[in-house]
């Protein structure tokens, strides 16, 4: 029992990171209306990011994070202005195809500047287990847990109650219905990529002392986050979260049955919702076709 | 008629005497990366079998017969490693060859020599696929990794006197090929099992699901198949969780960057070798050979200068037994004929396979990132 319950802590650390890099696919899908491939590459930035921030530069944990979330916000800005809003127009399949090429450019950029080795990162929370009865936990995945659910909270207070939020909620609704309105689509459509961009790079931060930082960091985890926010019904945001834990929790312990499938488990998962949950857990009912 | 042929053949003879009794050299082939991004370790092959070389014709060479080496770069690519043996062979007609490091390269490249029947020692590749091919014309220094995870399964029931092991392996050739070998050894000679065998994808970055499976079974130590990056991983995420049992693995594990990924995490990591450069725990062979190479370049030799060193000896060996003829067969069987020749790397004896058969070194990283030989 001990045991299941340990996996189970073990999956919802996981799992909130993989939420956290699901919203980022679901924030950019309602706004443009297709997946963004790089999404997982932003994981990859923010992890880089923060290795720059805290190991090259010296800088303190907190000052760290918040450069290394600026370095994400213009990142993402950058590549939604070169990349994606002169194709703002273009066809679907052609804008699923610009996310896919500059997932690839990032992650070889890096690899040009910082070789494929991977770069160990320091533990941000102590790496001293806490010993609670027979429970063994990880001061990071509390953390890692309590960051995730912070910020899916904050998302959601942003979205809801300030202008901007609201303007992006419009934007994403019905782009020429807001442009009608006065809102400022092109800064929506920009705030959009920059939230989404910060939110996976934030996920590559946590996550940066549990793996290592590595080039192709974002690779699985991109996955892994996409298969969370199909889970949880690809245009809900508290839904990937909860897909995001769910897939975490399932990828913990499917290792009681053989530790061979727990690669699988994402992809397993990604089947069954596309043939028997097309909308997911809290999708809404849609017409729009990827 | 008859006399003609006779003259002829008595020619023939005469020919054949003139031309050992010049003293010609023998011409042995030697090709590895010597440029790209393993130049270093074709550097240190050519070091080793240079050494060898020297020691054998100062020693008065063979029969005689000075042996000088023709040495080729084949770009770590098996392209280009085709094109070198084929020069070494056919241009060249040298008869025997030494080479390569990278595993695909020498696989490629084995197909030139196993045609035209040239010996062949490979001194670097470990890959499992080498001697199992059935290609009666390749030998090989290099422990491969069934030898090494063999000892390490010894290391870990005799000497920590493990009770309950358990095992983690890279699904792949090299983790599943290792794997299958522990849980024969731990039946076969212990009638032990395993009590956790967990697999990981080799580009996993999460292992604490392996680990904990691992940590729940209870065993006493784990024992790991895999290259250094995994394995920095696996000793980070293992302490993190409170796993504290002894971590074994293979010869992959032997690299600065596992101290550097893992810290601390990493520092009591026990693995295979087949070379460990310290005199004072050294074999007189091994002390030998330490103190020629030391004398020869002015630094410690590493595991590669002393596997190359000993190609070039076994190869020796076979020109040895098939002296004054030097017939590609003899030369062949005297490289298989080996035994208990105590070398560099251990007391060598090939197996029938070509694999070299010796006692594996087993060595233990500690504080600072340094290596200390257990045994």
């Amino acid at each position: 029992m001990d045991f299941f319950i340990q996996q189970i802590i073990q999956g919802i650390a996981m799992g909130s990171l993989y939420g956290l890099i699901a919203i980022g696919y679901v924030l950019i899908y309602n706004a443009w209306g297709v997946l963004n491939f790089a999404q997982g590459d932003m994981v990859m930035i923010g992890a880089f990011a923060i290795l720059v921030t805290h190991i090259f530069w010296g800088l303190p944990i907190i000052p760290a994070f918040v450069v290394a979330i600026i370095i994400c916000a213009i990142v993402g800005y950058f590549v939604e202005l070169t990349s994606f809003r002169p194709l703002i127009n273009s066809s679907n399949t052609r804008r699923l195809i610009a996310t896919i090429g500059v997932g690839i450019f990032l992650r070889n950029l890096v690899r040009v500047i910082f070789g494929a080795d991977p770069y160990p990162f320091p533990s941000i929370f102590g790496n001293t287990p806490v010993k609670i009865g027979e429970l063994t936990i990880i001061p990071q995945n509390i953390w890692n847990t309590v960051i995730g659910f912070v910020l899916v909270f904050l998302l959601t207070v942003f979205l809801n109650n300030t202008r901007l939020g609201k303007s992006m909620r419009a934007t994403a609704q019905d782009r020429e219905a807001a442009r009608l309105m006065g809102i400022n689509v092109k800064q929506s459509m920009s705030l959009t990529f920059i939230i989404a961009s910060v939110l996976g790079g934030f996920a590559g931060m946590l996550i940066s002392p549990v793996y290592f930082v590595i080039p192709t960091l974002g690779t699985s985890l991109g996955n892994k986050g996409f298969s969370s926010a199909l889970l949880g019904g690809i245009t809900s945001n508290p839904g990937s979260m909860i897909g995001g834990i769910t897939l975490g929790i399932l990828e913990a312990t499917s290792t009681n049955f053989s530790t061979s499938i727990q690669a699988s488990v994402a992809y397993i998962v990604l089947f069954i919702v596309l043939i028997f949950l097309p909308n997911g857990l809290l999708g809404k009912k849609e017409s729009r076709k990827v | 008629m008859k006399k003609s042929l006779l003259i002829a053949i008595l020619a023939v003879l005469i020919l054949a005497f003139a031309v050992s009794a010049e003293g010609e050299p023998l011409l042995i082939g030697v090709y590895g990366p010597l440029s790209g991004d393993a130049a270093m370790v074709g550097q240190t092959m050519v070091e080793g079998i240079e050494l060898a070389r020297k020691q054998i014709n100062e020693a008065g060479g063979i029969d005689g017969r000075m042996i000088e080496l023709v040495i080729e770069d084949d770009e770590q690519s098996p392209k280009v490693a085709v094109s070198a043996a084929n020069k070494l062979v056919h241009d060249h007609k040298v008869i025997g060859v030494i080479g390569t490091v990278n595993s695909s390269c020498t696989l490629a490249s084995m197909e030139v020599t196993w045609d035209a029947e040239v010996p062949h020692i490979t001194a670097i590749s470990s890959g499992a696929a080498i001697t199992n091919v059935g290609n009666p014309w390749i030998a090989r220094v290099q422990a491969s990794d069934l030898l090494q995870a063999g000892a390490i399964t010894r290391y870990a029931v005799e000497d920590l006197g493990a009770k309950k092991i358990g095992i983690m392996y890279q699904s792949d050739d090299y983790g599943a090929g290792a794997m299958e070998v522990i849980v024969q050894v731990l039946k076969d000679e212990y009638g032990m099992e395993p009590v956790a065998n967990e697999p990981f994808e080799a580009n996993a970055l999460d292992m604490t699901p392996q680990l904990l499976a691992v940590q729940k079974s209870g065993a006493e130590v784990l024992i790991m198949w895999n290259m250094y990056q995994q394995g920095a991983l696996i000793a980070k995420q293992a302490r993190e969780m409170g796993l504290t049992i002894p971590l074994l693995g293979g010869g992959g594990l032997t690299n600065k960057k596992l101290y550097e990924l893992a810290g601390d995490a990493a520092v009591g990591i026990v693995n295979s070798q087949t070379f460990f450069a310290d005199k004072t725990k050294a074999t007189p062979s091994a002390a030998a050979f330490i103190d020629a190479f030391e004398k020869e370049y002015g630094r410690m030799p590493d595991s590669n200068n002393a596997m190359a060193y000993d190609s070039m000896m076994i190869m020796a060996e076979g020109l040895k037994a098939a002296a004054p003829d030097f017939k590609n067969t003899d030369i062949m069987a005297g490289i298989l004929a080996v035994k208990d020749l105590p070398l560099a790397t251990g007391t060598i004896t090939i197996a029938p396979n070509g694999d070299a058969n010796r006692d594996i070194l087993i060595i233990r990283l500690i504080e600072g990132g340094k290596y200390e030989l257990v045994k």
